[in-house]
């Protein structure tokens, strides 16, 4: 199976090539999308996280009677 | 101040391909701005909307540094990290997206042939028919270089390609 192919224009000639990726580049292309799916990860569990130190906070304040109007003012 | 814009390169693909480079880029203009149309093909998910990056001079160390704003799933998060491989641009449309829909976006280089580091800043939205399953960004970002940018690369993060159709403009803009 080829490699997908990468577009390159040059701007000093106006020359559109489209060529193969190497190897390299192929692998360089997989470390990227591994390390793209580590940093996503984190990027959602930190969301998650934090949503639900917010959902837990905003419990508290509304044990101790705050109303959820507010608890969205604070 | 930007007084004059002019085309350097416009591309429309005529078949998938990995990644879009925009190479020997003139030195005689103050500031680039590349403006883009893209969808890619990831799949096998629910991909509204894939992500995208930038590199310059094809330089892939962690030399990216990036804060960004963005929406995604009916969601705001915004993120800085430490520097990184790339730089993050949006938006770019996925294989789910409402068909024949492109993400629309562009990104903005300052004083790209100067002698201190590279600031970038780009916009954009994909555009997907839903309220929620679409991604809006702001990224704000900082090439942690003193060389010329004399070559850009646009591709996903995902390692997905670029569809038939999709489009990238480079301009050129003088101050003078």
């Amino acid at each position: 199976m080829p490699n997908p192919t990468k577009l390159i224009v040059d701007c000093s000639t106006g020359v559109t090539t489209e060529v193969e990726l190497t190897d390299a580049e192929v692998a360089q292309r997989e470390a990227d999308a591994a390390a793209y799916a580590v940093e996503q990860a984190a990027r959602d569990a930190a969301a998650a996280a934090k949503a639900a130190a917010k959902a837990s906070g905003e419990a508290k304040l509304a044990a101790l009677g705050l109303t959820a109007e507010e608890i969205a003012a604070l | 101040m930007a007084n004059t814009y002019t085309l350097i390169e416009a591309r429309t693909l005529s078949s998938s391909t990995a990644s879009i480079t925009f190479s020997a880029i003139p030195q005689t203009y103050t500031d680039i701005k590349v403006v883009y149309s893209l969808r890619t093909n990831l799949s096998g998910g629910p991909f509204y909307f894939d992500d995208l990056a930038v590199r310059l001079n094809g330089d892939t160390g962690s030399n990216y540094s990036r804060l960004t704003l963005r929406a995604r799933e009916g969601s705001v998060a915004s993120n800085k990290t430490s520097p990184t491989t790339f730089m993050d641009i949006y938006a770019v449309d996925a294989a789910n997206a409402t068909s024949n829909t492109f993400s629309n976006g562009e990104f903005y280089i300052p004083n790209y042939t100067g002698s201190n580091y590279k600031s970038l800043s780009c916009d954009g939205a994909s555009e997907h028919n839903s309220a929620n399953d679409v991604q809006l960004g702001f990224a704000a970002g900082l090439w942690s270089n003193s060389a010329a940018v004399t070559s850009l690369i646009i591709y996903s993060q995902n390692s997905s390609d670029f569809v038939q159709y999709s489009t990238a403009y480079l301009y050129g803009i003088k101050n003078s």
